[in-house]
């Protein structure tokens, strides 16, 4: 077995070299900036531990902390730190474990049973046990990385500010090995027995969107914290902190097996230690044991899982697909204002969109926004305005109204970007069949730009009335930040799309791989540049006449006359997007070769 | 130009059609031509330049030199009109998972301009033909490598193509698909669509295809009917291709290796 896993590790690792050797130079230039990078982070954050635990541990820190706990005893303040600062290791592990808990299941999934090579292997005569090693470690690699640069370099400073030594940096390595067997052990049984019941490729779309879920959580969470932190942050719940380091949890005898070594502390070392290292071992072992039967079924269940049936009507012909179904009339009524060939592509991206899973994963981090700051409206006073006189009122009552519309506008950005950025990537290796057909590159953005913007003309207006129903917005003011909602979206949206399919990515394996680097920077740059633009000549100048007549008594009619101007410059350069970005796009599609 | 067929324009054209990437001339100025109703062969060992040239003939690559016409049209120029002539099947026929049958073929229609009332008609046809109307509401992913070259087959057809290409129609197919195939092409090259194929089966060309061009580095090294290229002295149309692209000689080591 040892000989067939050197056999594809060595393969492994030529694929690796001949990758990077026989990449393009920019891409060599990419990894070394992003290699720099991880470097100056990691060498960062190994001096800045190293400076906190030295700060906290020094007798200054101590005689301050005294003096805080003399001047109010009612703060509680510990007269100790040292309990605190041995937690660390133990708190750091924990939250690692959480992590790698969350990621190694999906991770585990795509290495185990998604990678291009599985097929080969399964059928080589190759011990299936040493496909699995390989295949195993291949999927933590991205996690131990991620611990080597990030994690170790927080341990190793914690180690150097506390003055411990050799003895402890190579436990500190060796626990670093050990700590994702145990979550990845866990979550690779957990795979093998998911896959029996569940196409691996329908599993990992279910973990995309918990993984989303997750990420939208946590961003919930974030939201509330100035409400929430005041009452967590306090000295007594720093106490509960000492519950991560209850010997009940692995992380915990990892983080005591190390603060041991650090103390030279062998037999507190050997027992937490062992404990640790006997656990992930085990845990291993145990997959290791399980693969050999579980991995093969699980592979041999993925090659016998047909596709999903729709839902069947006797005699359903193409005739009576080609009636819009109740679901579909929406679709149809806004598909009829484009030509005959835009409107094909863009009801057939409208059904093939819902249908991913992994699409409607990258909605729900701006649906949740949504959420989120719809519930601040509702629940926040609106006494801004009204605690500024007069014609100030007046202006801040402007400035509202033109955020309503600046949130409205970022909520339908984010979900337009997704939509519109990937619209040609999200084709594949299918794209031949548009390259193929007699339509032209216009008919094609067009088509793609109908679903792209959709987000606008519907969720942005939903947000837009129901904000301006809470804030109390004239109907003026609301036709206002209707218009820029529109008229903004279509700018980004065009450009978003067109620079989308001008550096397009069509190879892709992975859904999250759709649009490419170039893709996505130069998006951001040029739509902000637009929106500084836009927002500055429709917004600033009406806000410019007004300040002149106020100060320099200029003519009273100038804000109107600069609103009017305004106009004229933004819709200008929203036609200079439009036109720009379709041109790119176009240019772009000529370009692509098959 | 390779072939002539008297008065009639050809369908297919190419004009020292050329490919280069980097250093490596894939094809390396290529003439043919293809009339309406005729059946091409295209052979050639691997790596010689078939899938390059029927790319360039599609549009879906850009020739370094050289034209390529489908009806008359430029398929650089007025690519439009060329490629609405067009139908095309690639050996590997990447479809959009999450569509199914039906929606896929709906999609073409609209992609082709075809009538709906007709599409629907002949999208109904063509899945009967191909047996997959009990299969039609199901999505493309879960298909077979067989039911999508057959799917894709059905969407290249829906709209009459007038230049019909196909690259390794047969590859995966189970012998009664093999068979309908044949059998569709004939009946669609008797209506007087060109058809234009690459294949690896010597059998399958030797007995549908009324001309053969043969491909090997780059270059068109033989063309006529299987009578003319007869005409050199080798027996079948294996034999021929082996001598022509080297494989004789490789046999040969093969035979004494064994």
């Amino acid at each position: 077995m040892l000989n067939a896993i050197w056999v594809l590790v060595r393969a492994r690792l030529l694929i690796a070299r001949n990758t990077f050797w026989r990449g393009k130079v920019r891409r060599k230039i990419g990894i070394g900036l992003l290699l720099l990078l991880v470097s100056a982070a990691a060498w960062g954050l190994y001096n800045f531990t190293d400076f906190v635990v030295r700060g906290i541990n020094s007798p200054q820190f101590a005689t301050l902390l005294r003096e805080a706990a003399a001047q109010d005893p009612t703060l509680n303040l510990p007269a100790d730190v040292t309990p605190f600062l041995q937690l660390v290791p133990s708190v750091v592990l924990f939250a690692a474990l959480i992590m790698l808990v969350f990621s190694s299941f999906s991770s585990v999934l795509s290495s185990l049973y998604l990678a291009g090579d599985i097929d080969m292997l399964l059928v080589a005569p190759v011990p299936m046990r040493a496909v699995f090693i390989v295949k195993f470690f291949d999927g933590l690699l991205p996690q131990y990385l991620l611990l080597f640069a990030l994690l170790g370099p927080v341990l190793l400073g914690y180690g150097q500010g506390m003055d411990y030594g050799l003895f402890y940096i190579c436990t500190a390595l060796l626990f670093l090995l050990l700590l994702p067997l145990l979550p990845a052990g866990l979550g690779a049984l957990l795979v093998m027995i998911v896959v029996r019941v569940i196409p691996a490729r329908r599993a990992r779309d279910i973990v995309s969107i918990l993984g989303g879920l997750l990420g939208v959580g946590f961003y919930v969470i974030t939201q509330f914290v100035p409400e929430v932190a005041p009452r967590v942050a306090n000295v007594q719940n720093l106490e509960t902190l000492l519950q991560l380091n209850l010997p009940l949890l692995p992380s915990a005898w990892a983080g005591r097996a190390l603060t041991a070594a650090g103390e030279r502390d062998l037999p507190t070392l050997l027992v937490y230690g062992g404990l640790f290292t006997l656990l992930s071992l085990v845990t291993f072992t145990g997959c290791l044991l399980v693969a050999a039967r579980l991995y093969y079924i699980g592979w041999s269940n993925m090659a016998i899982q047909g596709g999903r049936v729709r839902p069947k009507t006797p005699k359903r012909g193409v005739e009576q697909q080609t009636r819009p179904t109740p679901r579909f009339r929406g679709a149809a009524v806004w598909g009829a204002l484009l030509p005959d060939q835009a409107r094909a592509v863009f009801l057939k991206d409208w059904r093939l969109f819902p249908r991913d899973l992994r699409n409607l994963q990258q909605l729900i981090f701006p649906l949740a926004l949504a959420a989120i700051w719809t519930f601040r409206l509702v629940t926040v006073d609106d006494t801004s305005a009204a605690a500024f006189p007069g014609e100030d009122a007046q202006l801040v009552r402007t400035i509202e109204n033109t955020g309503s519309a600046g949130i409205a506008f970022f909520v339908c950005l984010t979900l337009a970007n997704a939509i519109a950025g990937a619209g040609i990537g999200r084709e594949g290796r299918a794209f031949w069949l548009l390259k193929l057909a007699p339509i032209s590159g216009l008919h094609i953005l067009l088509g793609k730009l109908a679903l792209a913007y959709l987000p606008f003309p519907t969720v942005g207006t939903l947000f837009l009335v129901l904000l301006a129903v809470l804030r109390g917005a004239t109907v003026g003011s609301f036709l206002t930040g209707w218009a820029l909602l529109l008229l903004l979206g279509l700018g980004t949206t065009c450009i978003s799309l067109g620079l989308g399919a001008a550096f397009p990515k069509l190879d892709w394996e992975n859904p999250q791989q759709q649009t490419t680097f170039q893709a996505g920077c130069l998006s951001i740059l040029l739509y902000s540049f637009y929106l500084l633009l836009v927002v500055a000549a429709i917004v600033g100048l009406p806000f410019l006449g007004a300040f002149l007549v106020g100060s320099f008594g200029a003519d009273p009619r100038l804000p109107l006359l600069l609103t009017f101007v305004g106009w004229i410059v933004g819709v200008g350069l929203t036609v200079l997007a439009v036109w720009g970005g379709l041109y790119l796009g176009i240019r772009g599609l000529d370009r692509i070769e098959l | 130009m390779i072939g002539d067929n008297g008065g009639t324009d050809p369908m297919i054209e190419a004009g020292e059609l050329q490919k280069q990437y980097g250093d490596t001339l894939a094809v390396a100025g290529i003439n043919l031509a293809v009339y309406p109703g005729e059946i091409v062969g295209f052979l050639g060992p691997n790596g010689a330049g078939k899938t390059t040239t029927i790319k360039m003939l599609i549009g879906l690559l850009r020739p370094s030199a050289g034209v390529a016409r489908i009806g008359g049209f430029d398929i650089q120029r007025r690519p439009l009109q060329a490629k609405a002539l067009i139908g095309y099947v690639p050996d590997q026929p990447y479809l959009p998972e999450k569509l199914t049958a039906y929606e896929f073929l709906q999609f073409m229609a609209g992609l082709y301009r075809v009538e709906p009332a007709a599409a629907a008609q002949r999208g109904e046809e063509l899945l009967r033909l191909f047996n997959l109307t009990e299969r039609a509401d199901e999505l493309l992913g879960g298909y077979s490598h067989g039911m999508r070259q057959k799917a894709a087959l059905a969407g290249a057809l829906l709209h009459n193509p007038r230049a019909f290409f196909l690259d390794e129609p047969t590859v995966g197919l189970d012998p009664r698909s093999a068979r309908l195939i044949k059998d569709i092409l004939r009946g669609v090259a008797d209506r007087g669509t060109s058809v234009f194929m690459s294949t690896h089966i010597l059998e399958i060309a030797e007995r549908m295809c009324d001309r053969v061009f043969i491909i090997d580095k780059g270059r068109i090294i033989a063309a006529g009917t299987l009578e003319e290229l007869r005409a050199g002295g080798a027996g079948s149309l294996e034999d021929i291709f082996l001598e022509l692209t080297g494989g004789a000689e490789e046999a040969a080591i093969a035979e004494a290796l064994s």
